[in-house]
């Protein structure tokens, strides 16, 4: 019976283990004790001033909460925000729809879990203790932090600790699914932007700031929309959950390209507010899209032919000239892009389409791509409803998502593409991308937008301009992918040679050689590097400010500072740029967190 | 080849030949004719401004994203002279370096960016300055404590550490300025302004330099009016701020130059935002010709509508208000400086509108 235990279970440790713990790896000799007490009194000091520094009066938190929205979206004006929140709305749905949908559900035990909240707590009732009661101010001793707080907070930090551990006594063996605890941590930070009251800047009738500034509520103009939010991302959850249980390969390309969908909706037709017209869909987009898609369904259709077949090839060229003559005759830039993809399903047809079912699901994903294509295509040539005073509509913390997010999507295609292309054996494709990759990666990449912002206007026809946002996406895209393009040649070369001839000798094509056997080997083995190529993109993206664009950065530690109108925070450099810190934390920590359980997921390193 | 190949080959002709055929928009914007500046803008509706976006006073981001300051309000005024409706602005925040670049590839159709008129700028550059709208100049700033006050000199910094920015024309001032009077000073420079402030208050600099605006907007900031001086009370060097605009269009230059005047000339008379309605143009004949309350032949000659700059002084205000909304909050006082108008001894002088 005991023995059963015991293979159940490791056995427990017990509170007796803490002072041994503490013996054999702290105090274990005179010269570690001296140490142990000498690196806890610094980190204690150090911890001290941080906290001081935060919570001085000197800091002017205000020049963060009351420019908020400045951070976030820039000059987008008040009365669209409606907008905003569809497009967040709509990612985190789908952020939900995903989770849901790729949840493994896996289980904790509530005693793990409870020691995880054991440690934070402790982290915090740690943060308390130590914080100054006074910090200096010019000289000055200024009380910060009243001792009765202290001690509320030290009581509410115990109790939570025995509650905790009261729990973990009662459910030792009981197991709970992850995700619910996702969801209680984040229904906490919805809540608590109900109840937390935040310093706030507020004028009085004859327009005077009201000093110190008053604790508030938020507003119902941001809490509402976070809670219904958060009430779109369970919703997302449960529907990806459901969807699971079918099980389905075709649910999940679905889910894959409504990702790939969304931003390109959002970018052409929710955040633009385009003026459209009704009468440009009815007569020039929906003629076109049906002629495009009967054009497409027949191309397939007599491609696979008997008696076609050997003609394949001068199709395929034909319409390679004819996109190349539309491309330079002057006719809607929709029509040429229209062509091209024309083109790419007349080279591909033969081969995707070569039965029956495949060349019916391939005419209806063409009619239905056309049609997207082409309300995307109206969306983004349209002009733009918003008024704004700056000349872009992008601002802050969109503008860095924006430039990040279209950088690493334009980017990783392209840089799969030249790394192939260097490894090929044909001369010309392979000396044309190295010669890109190596220009590329050899000049800086300030240089480059630089280049896209202020040179490329000369070098252009005039009259002939380039939205500045597009210009750094572009610019980022190709920057990015000459370094990705290296990180993915190194993934081709670890795979060994077999693995080519395995496949040569299967009979597969090249396509199908690289798409299914080369690539998620090779990819595969630089999910690391290409981790760090997204983290450190997201980073980059602070230098467009390089060129006049307003980032989440350049707000923070040029525009705020420089503030001398109505609140006035000229020189609150630091709050800013601490504010700016955290929040680039936050979000490449969490992309390395995610990649961790990727890779994990893939049990990467452990074979 | 068989009849269905023949077929959807000559579908593929028609449609390309119907694509062809079909003129578009894009197919009229690639013929471009020369058009003048002012063509330029009043056909696309709205005036192109680059301004700094982040420049205490002269052109600052609001936490609405609105852009205030006096290089902002002049990019109202003459789009209250262009169209009669101030707001009809798009600003393009501009870094130093790329300023000039942006303006002559015609990205933006003014420049007002606390620019220093120099005579390299104005001739080597292909651009053209306006009148000055700010008389600005490099000072110093110390500490009361370190023996410094208003009357100090460039003599009394001797052997002292000098925060500045790096890369620009006050570098080069402050160590000439200091050369010439024999002081040796030890120069930190940083890449921003703010940072030579933080520096400045760290205690590790003396002296923290920069053009006088700037540095009177941050001792207001720090509420430390007694504790640090600027000084020489005559700057050492001369910074003009004003518009720039392309050479070689002088309808448009006239444009931007007399936009500016019609606000001298305004605060002259005393013509503000509240009077313009109610003052005596019959007593006032050049206030009359200027407004086209009795004559606006001088504004149609340009190209602009006659009442033109009526709609400047109703909608952005004189140069007086313009001043004093922008300039007082961060402690700079038209009194006694360069920017008083003419005739209480400043440098604020328009030609005469007739």
């Amino acid at each position: 019976m005991q023995d059963n235990q015991t293979l159940e279970s490791p056995p427990e440790i017990q509170f007796a283990g803490v002072s041994r713990w503490l013996k054999e790896n702290l105090f274990s000799s005179l010269s570690s004790s001296i140490l142990t007490v000498l690196s806890v009194a610094a980190v204690v000091s150090v911890f001290r001033s941080i906290i001081g520094f935060f919570i001085s009066p000197e800091r002017e938190w205000t020049a963060v909460t009351y420019n908020l929205q400045l951070y976030m979206v820039q000059a987008y004006p008040e009365s669209d925000f409606i907008r905003v929140w569809i497009t967040v709305g709509l990612l985190i749905f789908l952020l939900g729809l995903s989770w849901g949908f790729n949840s493994l559900k896996e289980k904790v035990l509530i005693k793990e879990w409870c020691d995880g909240l054991l440690k934070g707590i402790s982290s915090f009732l740690f943060i308390v203790l130590i914080a100054p009661t006074n910090v200096d101010v010019e000289g000055t001793s200024v009380q910060v932090f009243n001792n009765n707080t202290r001690y509320i907070c030290i009581a509410l930090g115990i109790g939570l600790i025995l509650a905790i551990y009261l729990l973990r006594k009662t459910y030792p063996k009981t197991e709970i699914i992850k995700d619910r605890i996702s969801f209680l941590y984040i229904s906490l930070l919805v809540g608590s932007i109900w109840i937390i009251k935040v310093p706030t800047v507020t004028f009085t009738a004859n327009n005077e700031r009201v000093d110190p500034d008053p604790f508030l509520p938020l507003a119902n103009t941001t809490t509402i929309p976070w809670t219904i939010i958060f009430g779109f991302m369970i919703f997302g959850y449960l529907i990806g959950s459901f969807l699971k249980t079918k099980g389905k390969n075709s649910i999940s390309r679905l889910i894959l390209s409504s990702w790939v969908l969304a931003p390109l909706v959002i970018v052409s037709w929710i955040y633009r507010k385009p003026d459209f017209g009704m009468s440009n869909i009815l007569t020039l987009d929906l003629p076109i899209a049906v002629g495009f898609s009967v054009l497409g369904i027949l191309a397939i259709r007599t491609l696979n032919n008997k008696k076609i077949v050997p003609y394949q090839k001068y199709v395929t060229y034909g319409m390679l000239v004819l996109t190349v003559v539309i491309f330079f005759l002057p006719v809607l830039r929709q029509l040429k892009i229209l062509f091209f993809i024309t083109w790419l399903l007349v080279s591909v047809a033969p081969t995707i389409a070569n039965s029956k079912e495949s060349a019916k699901n391939l005419s209806i994903v063409w009619s239905v791509s056309v049609f997207i294509l082409i309300l995307l295509m109206r969306g983004a040539s349209s002009d733009s409803l918003i008024v704004v005073p700056g000349s872009s509509i992008y601002g802050g913390f969109t503008l860095t998502w924006l430039i990040a997010f279209f950088g690493i999507a334009i980017s990783f295609p392209f840089g799969v593409i030249l790394a192939l292309g260097r490894t090929s054996k044909l001369p010309v494709i392979r000396i044309i991308c190295t010669a890109v990759i190596e220009l590329v990666r050899s000049v800086p990449f300030i240089t480059w937008l630089f280049f896209g912002s202020v040179m490329l206007t000369l070098f252009l026809p005039k009259g002939v301009e380039f939205d500045e946002v597009l210009r750094a996406i572009v610019v980022t895209a190709i920057f990015s992918s000459a370094y990705l393009a290296e990180n993915v040649r190194g993934g081709l070369q670890s795979i060994n040679n077999g693995q080519f001839e395995a496949a040569d000798a299967v009979g597969l094509s090249t396509l199908q050689r690289i798409t299914l056997i080369i690539m998620p080997q090779a990819l595969r083995a630089v999910i690391p590097p290409i981790v760090s190529q997204v983290i450190s993109l997201f980073k980059d993206t602070s230098l467009v400010a390089i060129v006049g664009l307003f980032d989440l950065l350049y707000i923070g530690s040029k525009v705020i500072p420089n503030q001398s109108q109505g609140a006035n925070f000229l020189g609150t450099i630091q709050e800013n740029i601490l504010f700016c810190a955290i929040f680039y934390w936050l979000f490449t920590y969490s992309f390395a967190r995610r990649s961790m359980k990727i890779e994990k997921r893939l049990g990467l390193g452990e074979r | 080849m068989n009849k269905k190949t023949i077929v959807s080959l000559l579908v593929l002709a028609l449609v390309a030949v119907a694509c062809a055929a079909e003129t578009t928009e894009e197919a009229v914007e690639e013929v471009v004719v020369e058009k003048t500046t002012l063509e330029t803008v009043t056909d696309r509706g709205f005036l192109k401004c680059g301004v700094s976006g982040s420049a205490v006073a002269f052109s600052e981001t609001q936490a609405d994203g609105s852009v205030t300051g006096i290089d902002a309000d002049y990019c109202y005024a003459v789009a209250a002279a262009v169209f009669g409706d101030y707001s009809k602005v798009e600003f393009t925040a501009l870094t130093a370096a790329e300023r000039f670049t942006a303006l002559s590839a015609g990205e933006v159709d003014l420049l007002i960016r606390n620019t220093t008129w120099t005579q390299s700028r104005d001739t080597d550059l292909g651009n053209d300055f306006g009148p000055t709208t700010y008389y600005d100049g490099q000072q110093l700033m110390g500490r009361n404590s370190d023996g410094l006050s208003g009357s100090s000199t460039l003599a009394d910094i001797d052997g002292l550490r000098v925060c500045t920015n790096a890369g620009t024309t006050t570098e080069k001032n402050i160590t000439e300025g200091a050369g010439l009077v024999g002081a040796t000073i030890e120069l930190v420079t940083v890449e921003a302004f703010p940072e030579a402030m933080e520096k400045f208050k760290a205690g590790e600099c003396d002296l923290v330099t920069t053009d006088g605006s700037g540095l009177v907007g941050n001792r207001a900031k720090e509420d430390k009016m007694n504790d640090w001086a600027i000084f020489p009370a005559t700057p050492i060097s001369k910074e003009p701020l004003g518009p720039v605009y392309r050479s070689n269009d002088s309808q448009w230059a006239d444009i931007v130059n007399w936009t500016v005047y019609a606000t001298f000339i305004a605060d002259e008379y005393g013509v503000t935002r509240a009077n313009v309605d109610s003052f005596d143009y019959e007593a006032n004949p050049e206030m009359g010709r200027l407004t086209g309350k009795n004559d606006g032949e001088l504004q149609t000659s340009m190209g602009l509508s006659a009442d033109a700059y009526y709609n400047v002084i109703k909608q952005v205000g004189n140069y007086d208000e313009i001043y004093s909304k922008n300039l007082n909050p961060v402690g700079l006082y038209r009194e006694g400086s360069a920017n008083a108008l003419w005739t209480d001894g400043g440098l604020i002088y328009a030609p005469p509108a007739r």
